[in-house]
């Protein structure tokens, strides 16, 4: 009973989008696939000697503690994206949630909702980060994850609520009513299949804004300790002077594949946006 | 007493405050009842109709008064009540294509309420069911079923929102503007399904609309709306032939007639329609004869009518006639 | 015999389509006097439309493959883009359908109208620009005070005046108006093609009135067109095509005309056996 009026081909069509999706598809099997043909003894501390240049061996040199750099990388990445993308998941179904309820029960329900949404977005966000991730015994992938959500989720449900406010107004939204559904049954059946694009868009943006701040906090020292992230790599290269010592070689490959991923997002999000745009009846 | 009653409704938003706005005034009106009637409000932007059709519909509460159905008033009824009151007051709405939730087929809002109501106990009666509505409005079901709305023209998506509606077995059909967006082709077509709604299957309707023209087709009593008020109410030839109230008379004036050699009067200076009301002053209703009545400051000596009361007068009338 | 002021021959406007190539005006051809209505009324997709913003130029995606549409004599389609800027709004302008959302919500309507004397290199010395954006406004029976609203401070009729003066600002010889009163209650569209009438005479303008309400083109124009899925199927004085429709299509657009002497087939049926 679903149609999302969506064919492979006309999305492959929008430039943006299908270049986006395309790196970060390129991204997330190098994660998945790499680890799997690399020997993961090569990224342990003193694996092999350290501070080399790119050789043969080590197609991207070694770094201050003797580990292997491309596999150091390979090693990295999942765990980076694993963060991004479970935060940008939890920040997502909590912004959807809040939003669509916000939106569509309105009254009290929805004041309370916004109030908080909008104290939470004027809090720096990076100040409370640093904060608890300072105070945090032992940082993993998994708790990165959950600070890092508690903080994006704002954009997202303003986003949703607004929508929600819209469709609710729409004219099978009355016919359902006197259909006699109600409530949940309202929301779920006939608003939020509509909301599905502005959704996709939403975890685009919510997915970016999460990595954007572990890579930060990361980079600050802040991140796990014991597990390999693209950011926990750049702070362990600047702790070891690599700049100075022009060892490029490390901390030059993160920040390029950091930047292939934010590049890959944006893409996305503006071939999506162009997307949405459309099925609003706007030009593309 | 009818079976949807306004008894002395008012719809006041921001009531207390200083941007308080009234909607309706003082409105009664009766619907249905021991025999079926069609009634039309009139009413131009701004004078109140979409808060009326909330009001009957029951998604707006009024700030005075009450709406009753079966005797109930409806913003207190029980579960099961409740229930009989959503299943049988149905409407359709002036835009075929908003009416319709573009993610799924249009099955979908036909196969909905059957379950909600519980009206068929399996999938293949449900379909059944569906089929003999779809076709009692002209439409042929395996050219509609299973499509999606925008395969489909205006005038199909229409009929298959009245369909939708009587699948419910509804006793009142409020319609807000249901040939507006239709080709004019089709017009007269769907009038005469919801004119044959009444005569066939006992089914009231209101008739909500800005256009006195297709009123005219299908009423039995015309009410017009302006400012939240009701400016005059009668049978719908009275109405209509022989308008009593001034602002009645500038919207029958308004309207060009379909002969280029009736004069429209381009020419001539049109009071803009706020001249029509004494301010903020509220009317109430006189009855000219026992089957209309026109609004009026309040005169002392005199008994003020409601709307709901002609309006009974008319269905009194028109089944003596028969 | 002088030429008509606006020419169109067999004009043919196509749009291409994954499907192939749609015809959405088909071989249509009409002449119209300077200071003439015309009106060209048909229901949705019937090219009525299309063939105004071929026109302005102002088509997205069709081309018009056949045909040619001359201005005073000129050819349309010779006039290169740059100067068509100059021509829009100062020889022909359009107060286009849905006008009311055309306006800028954040500009003042004063300087609205500004803005089209300036895109037009009209230069007005500062203490006649007031001056002539009140008249303007007065021509279309809107108090002066206007100037300074907002287009949300207006209701839909006094938009669509707004729409109207700014398309005379330029005195242009021919107004396109398309679907000037289609979201507008009946009394207020009495009194915008009221005002749109009296407007047109005063500048001697010629004006293309189209629309989808036979009832209003019997009373607003003098020459009557109808189109149906692209083609011109009946076109002459208006009182002519009312009382001899040639075509099916224009005899079903005027029987389904609702009027106050009929009622449906239904009601009829009943109240002359009751």
């Amino acid at each position: 009973m679903a149609a999302m009026f969506v064919q492979p081909r006309q999305l492959l069509r929008n430039r943006p989008l299908s270049f986006g999706l395309g790196l970060l598809t390129l991204i997330c099997l190098i994660a998945i696939i790499g680890p799997l043909l690399v020997d993961p003894t090569a990224a342990r501390v003193g694996a092999t000697i350290a501070r080399q240049p790119p050789s043969p061996d080590h197609w991207l040199g070694t770094d201050g503690q003797g580990r292997d750099m491309v596999t150091v990388l390979i090693h990295a990445m999942p765990n980076t994206l694993t963060i991004g993308v479970v935060a940008g998941l939890i920040s997502l179904t909590l912004g959807v949630a809040l939003g669509l309820v916000s939106g569509f029960v309105g009254g009290m329900v929805d004041t309370i909702i916004r109030v908080l949404t909008d104290v939470m977005m004027t809090i720096p966000g990076i100040a409370i980060l640093v904060l608890v991730a300072a105070n945090v015994r032992e940082m993993t992938v998994g708790l990165m994850a959950v600070i890092v959500a508690s903080l994006s989720w704002m954009v997202a449900t303003r986003t949703i609520r607004a929508q929600t406010l819209s469709l609710r107004e729409r004219g099978y939204v009355q016919v359902a009513r006197l259909n006699g559904s109600s409530g949940l049954k309202l929301v779920f059946v006939e608003v939020l299949p509509n909301l599905l694009p502005f959704i996709a868009a939403s975890f685009v943006v919510t997915v970016s804004g999460a990595m954007l701040a572990t890579i930060g906090l990361e980079a600050l020292g802040l991140g796990p300790q014991n597990q390999l992230t693209l950011g926990t790599t750049i702070y362990w290269a600047q702790f070891y002077g690599a700049i100075l010592r022009g060892m490029w070689w490390w901390w030059g490959p993160p920040i390029v594949v950091i930047s292939i991923i934010f590049v890959g997002l944006m893409l996305t999000a503006i071939g999506l946006d162009s997307f949405v745009n459309k099925r609003l009846g706007g030009h593309a | 007493m009818g079976l949807l009653e306004v008894r002395a409704a008012s719809v006041v938003f921001h009531a207390g405050r200083a941007s308080a706005k009234t909607a309706l005034h003082d409105i009664s009106l009766s619907i249905g009842g021991k025999t079926p009637s069609i009634t039309a409000v009139v009413g131009e932007s701004g004078s109140g109709k979409s808060t009326l059709i909330r009001l009957l519909l029951g998604f707006q509460n009024p700030t005075l008064g009450e709406v009753l159905y079966a005797g109930d008033n409806i913003a207190a009824l029980t579960r099961g009540a409740a229930r009989k009151f959503r299943r049988e007051v149905q409407a359709i709405f002036q835009d075929p294509f908003d009416a319709f939730n573009p993610f799924y087929k249009i099955d979908h809002p036909l196969v909905t309420p059957l379950r909600s109501f519980g009206l068929a106990a399996s999938r293949d009666e449900a379909y059944a069911r569906i089929e003999t509505t779809l076709r009692s409005v002209g439409l042929v079901p395996e050219n509609t079923l299973g499509k999606y709305p925008h395969q489909l023209s205006g005038g199909q998506r229409q009929r298959i929102m009245i369909a939708r509606a009587l699948l419910l077995d509804p006793t009142v059909i409020l319609a807000d503007e249901p040939v507006s967006m239709v080709d004019a082709s089709l017009r007269a077509t769907i009038l005469d399904i919801l004119y044959e709604l009444r005569r066939d299957l006992g089914i009231s309707l209101i008739y909500v609309t800005h256009d006195l023209t297709t009123a005219y087709q299908v009423a039995d009593t015309i009410v017009v709306l302006h400012g939240g008020q009701i400016m005059e109410v009668g049978a719908a030839e009275k109405v209509v032939h022989d308008p009593r109230h001034a602002y009645t008379r500038a919207l029958i004036d308004a309207v060009p007639s379909p002969d280029p050699d009736v004069a429209w009067n381009l020419d001539e200076d049109i009071a803009p329609p706020d001249a029509f009301l004494a301010g903020d002053t509220k009317l109430a209703l006189y009855a000219t004869e026992p089957d209309r009545a026109i609004a009026s400051v309040a005169r002392p000596g005199q008994t003020p009518v409601t709307a709901a009361e002609i309006q009974r007068f008319v269905a009194l009338q028109k089944v003596l006639a028969a | 015999m002088s030429e008509p002021l606006l020419d169109i021959r067999n004009l043919t406007i196509e749009y291409p389509t994954p499907a192939g190539r749609f015809l959405a005006v088909d071989d249509v051809s009409f002449k119209i006097d300077a200071g003439e209505r015309f009106g060209l009324v048909g229901e949705s997709g019937s090219g009525k439309s299309t063939t105004i913003l071929a026109l302005m130029r102002m088509l997205r995606g069709g081309i018009v493959s056949k045909g040619q549409m001359l201005l005073n004599g000129r050819d349309l389609a010779q006039v290169p883009d740059a100067s068509y800027r100059s021509l829009r709004f100062a020889e022909m302008s359009l107060v286009p359908q849905g006008a009311m959302s055309s306006l800028n919500p954040v500009l003042r309507i004063g300087r609205q109208i500004d803005d089209i004397f300036e895109d037009h290199g009209v230069v007005h010395r500062p203490k006649d620009r007031i001056a002539i954006i009140e008249s303007l406004l007065q021509r279309v029976g809107l108090p002066a005070a206007v100037r300074h609203r907002f287009p949300h401070e207006l209701s839909g009729g006094m938009k669509q005046r707004v729409c109207i003066a700014m398309s005379i600002a330029l005195k242009p010889s021919v107004i396109l108006a398309d679907e000037p009163t289609s979201a507008l209650d009946v009394m207020v569209q009495k009194q915008v093609l009221a005002t749109l009438g009296r407007v047109q005479k005063e500048l001697g303008a010629a004006v293309i009135l189209i629309g989808h309400d036979m009832a209003l083109m019997a009373h607003f124009v003098s020459k009557l067109g109808v189109m149906y899925r692209g083609k011109l199927v009946e076109m002459g004085p208006v009182k002519e095509v009312f009382a001899n429709p040639q075509h099916d299509y224009t005899k079903m657009l005027i029987n389904s005309l609702p009027t106050f002497e009929r009622r449906t087939r239904a009601a009829a049926a009943d109240r002359r056996s009751s």
